[in-house]
């Protein structure tokens, strides 16, 4: 087999997937994840809480001060992309921390500020979200103890075609995305087994920070997250899009957010084509590809 | 999904339809795209008055590797003779005369512009080349060997005389001598005396200074190309330097260079024109400029007649053009290879600064710059300055540092003031900004990673913009825009695989095959 027959490349999915699948005007239900979050809430879609929204610098203060109850909290642009400007906050007592590090209120307000500027997003200003923290479920801290990780799932007219858990590394500052230092593991969505964890270079069989073994665990609540993801897909007109679950240890699955531009880096993780994977599991849409070089 | 073949043919179109026109005006047309840009017709008109034998001789052109002269057309009264003498070729028409007659010699000419680089100390030429000898010795209107020439070298020379340094002090004490309208035989001597000479004189005392100092040199003689009708001839002054006769032209400021126009007729201090005195004689040289990248026939827009007539920037005209042609490599960079950059002109913008500052010296202001917003982000992120301020702390680090860079400059004189900066500042400022936002951002690794690749792009870019043939093309031909457009169009409807994307999925396929063989 070749790279052009199982593999999906940035130029393909440009025109095929993302422009040949979706409506551009569709694009802002996935961009802004404040619409998002709408569209879940009103659909009875698992979803983390959202406890402010913060539209204006000025009022920052204010929406801070009913904030600053909770212990745990998530602030994140609406509209940023890539894990950009997410920042996950702790409190104890009336320090704040930023992973391990102490933050004063100055830099939390800096960085709202610069959230709601629109620096992460690219060039027009934005919202501020403010959610619930996810507890990550007790099974990823026999992987890795530390942030919180997520699955990625790309469906493709509502059918799953890949997925993958996405684990942070100590590189990566709690945060679980590939280009920031993540883990990738690709997952057997068939049976809901973790494969190969993908770190941007090479496959690993085990965590390189925790040692602990990833290829063939099991991952619980599996069919949920599935169900979850495809119930997702159903409420966003948005026909190929990827689906952000995260797994809390006491409500279960529940969508993060979910994006119009899924990356490539999936197929790493899972050491398997795109291209191959619409084959094998939605072959009624094999005739989108325009020079039919699927021979799989 | 059903493919839309709508763009495909729109697409061939558009790259079809330009070439069909460029292909019909290159065959209904006369002439080259290539360079020299510019070919000249020159006649000479002799005119002579009635009387009982005349003859009248001149020099013709010779081809060299700065001159090619062709189709030679002699209309004229009488007998003509060519001859060789002395390297210059001679032609000398004779005859009886009842009524009078014309003579009209007519040939194209094109040129190159030539200019040496000379070393510090440079080779002197050989001692025992007897054809060498007549340049160093004095002649009737070249007195070297008299004391004030002597003296005046002597007072200029700084080291030995094979130094540039005395080179340029005699060539700078000649260029600054007051220029003279007057077309009469000046010699060195009177050049020097009166502080005052037209070419003639001015190039007597250059070759007189240079032969005082030991350096065999020589006047050329010939004719300024212009589109007019003259009498006036030029005169300048040749050095030789190792093997190599090095051109000077002390009243017009050509240092070790000359001009595409000028066309060398003979070597040595001759006349002209040699002729009996025993009849009337008059005589002019009709000039005629021609381009011959012009192609007017069927051209949709004649930009070279633009540029000739009403003056436009061919610098701007230029830039206009070959914008689509950097777009179009940043592109293909992009969706073919995999080479991300700062946005898709920037890189194109950056290109046409590096023409302006020059290669290595742009370069080197660029990345200075970069380095000094990528310094200035830590303290700025440290003490957690607000995004505008911070940009704005950044910019006016670049200006300090650009401003320094000037004075700096000016100080060593590395850098001439009428080096046009203001282009490249202001793409500077622009790319610090973008530079900045990435930094801001990401982080300076992703950023430096992204200027990297930017740099690349840039680099690859700035070598094809700089191909002369590509910017005569395109202002020859301007329809071919509308085929990068064609190429453009097919490019954003591309699926393929992107190079660097076939290293990135390697491993994929490598596991797939194992796969299959399970």
């Amino acid at each position: 087999m070749q790279i052009r027959n199982a593999v999906i490349g940035m130029n393909q999915r440009n025109i095929e997937l993302i422009a040949g699948y979706n409506a551009k005007s569709d694009y802002k239900f996935a961009d802004d994840k404040y619409l998002a979050k709408q569209i879940l809430e009103s659909n009875d879609v698992a979803c983390p809480r959202t406890y402010a929204i913060i539209e204006t610098i000025g009022e920052i203060d204010q929406v801070w001060q009913t904030v600053k109850e909770w212990n745990q909290v998530v602030v994140k642009p609406a509209r940023g992309s890539g894990g950009k400007g997410i920042m996950i906050l702790k409190r104890k007592g009336d320090q704040w921390y930023e992973g391990k590090k102490p933050i004063g209120e100055a830099h939390i307000f800096q960085h709202l500020a610069n959230v709601i500027f629109g620096i992460y997003s690219f060039g027009d200003t934005d919202v501020a979200l403010i959610e619930e923290y996810v507890r990550p479920h007790e099974f990823f801290a026999e992987i890795y103890p530390a942030g919180v990780p997520d699955f990625r799932v790309i469906l493709l007219n509502r059918i799953p075609l890949m997925a993958m858990l996405r684990v942070p590394t100590a590189r990566s500052n709690g945060k679980a995305n590939l280009h920031q230092g993540g883990l990738g593991i690709g997952i057997d969505i068939d049976h809901g087994l973790l494969r190969n964890a993908y770190d941007g270079k090479k496959h690993l069989t085990h965590h390189p920070d925790s040692s602990s073994l990833i290829l063939g665990k099991e991952i619980p609540h599996w069919d949920e997250l599935m169900s979850l993801s495809v119930k997702t897909s159903m409420h966003f007109p948005l026909n190929f899009l990827g689906v952000d679950l995260v797994l809390d240890q006491h409500k279960g699955p529940m969508v993060m957010e979910v994006n119009a531009r899924p990356g490539l880096g999936i197929q790493l993780a899972n050491q398997e084509g795109l291209k191959e994977a619409i084959v094998k599991r939605a072959p009624q849409l094999t005739n989108l590809f325009r020079n039919n070089q699927i021979t799989a | 999904m059903q493919e839309n073949k709508t763009p495909t043919y729109f697409a061939t179109a558009l790259m079809a339809l330009p070439l069909l026109l460029i292909i019909i005006r290159l065959l209904t047309n006369d002439g080259t795209a290539l360079e020299p840009d510019h070919r000249y017709v020159v006649r000479y008109d002799f005119q002579l008055g009635a009387g009982e034998q005349f003859h009248v001789q001149t020099f013709l052109p010779i081809n060299d590797e700065r001159q090619r002269i062709y189709q030679q057309q002699n209309h004229a009264i009488g007998h003509s003779l060519i001859s060789i003498k002395n390297e210059n070729k001679i032609i000398r028409w004779s005859d009886s005369l009842s009524g009078g007659g014309n003579i009209a010699y007519q040939f194209e000419f094109r040129g190159k512009p030539v200019s040496y680089q000379l070393p510090e100390e440079f080779d002197l030429a050989s001692q025992n080349d007897p054809g060498l000898l007549p340049y160093r010795q004095p002649s009737e209107y070249i007195q070297s060997n008299h004391e004030e020439i002597r003296r005046k070298g002597k007072d200029l020379a700084t080291g030995s005389a094979n130094s540039l340094a005395t080179l340029t002090a005699f060539y700078d004490f000649v260029y600054q001598i007051p220029s003279s309208d007057k077309s009469e035989l000046t010699d060195a001597l009177k050049a020097l005396r009166t502080n005052e000479a037209s070419c003639n004189g001015k190039s007597r005392l250059m070759v007189a200074l240079c032969r005082s100092a030991g350096l065999p040199a020589r006047v050329v003689g010939g004719l300024i190309l212009e589109s007019t009708v003259k009498k006036t001839s030029h005169l300048w002054a040749e050095v030789r330097i190792g093997d190599h006769w090095v051109p000077f032209d002390p009243l017009n400021g050509h240092f070790a260079s000359l001009p595409a126009h000028y066309l060398e007729l003979y070597r040595g201090d001759e006349f002209l024109i040699k002729r009996a005195r025993n009849i009337d004689f008059d005589y002019q040289y009709a000039i005629q400029k021609e381009r011959i990248n012009h192609y007017p026939v069927f051209a949709l827009l004649d930009l070279w007649g633009i540029i000739d007539l009403a003056g436009t920037s061919r610098e701007m005209l230029t830039m206009l053009l070959l914008l689509p042609f950097g777009a179009l490599i940043v592109a293909i960079s992009k969706n073919i290879i995999g080479l991300k950059t700062f946005g898709v002109f920037l890189p194109v913008l950056i290109s046409f600064s590096l023409m302006k500052t020059g290669f290595l010296a742009g370069l080197l202001l660029f990345t200075s710059m970069i380095l000094v917003v990528a310094c200035v982000n830590y303290p700025l992120e440290k003490w957690g300055i607000q995004y505008n301020s911070k940009i704005a702390c950044m910019l006016i680090s670049v200006v300090v540092v650009a401003l320094a860079a000037i004075k700096i400059l000016h100080v060593t004189g590395w850098y001439s003031p009428d080096t046009p900066l203001f282009f490249p500042i202001i793409v500077l400022t622009i790319f610090s900004e973008r530079f900045a936002r990435k930094v801001e951002e990401e982080s300076v690794g992703e950023a430096m990673a992204l200027y990297g690749t930017t740099l690349l792009v840039t680099v690859l870019v700035y070598f094809l913009l700089s191909s002369q043939l590509l910017q005569h093309l395109v202002l020859t031909f301007p329809e071919i825009i509308l085929f990068v457009a064609g190429v453009n169009l097919l490019l954003g409807r591309w699926i393929g695989i992107r190079l660097m994307e076939y290293y990135r999925f390697h491993q994929v396929i490598s596991k797939s095959q194992q796969h299959e063989h399970i």
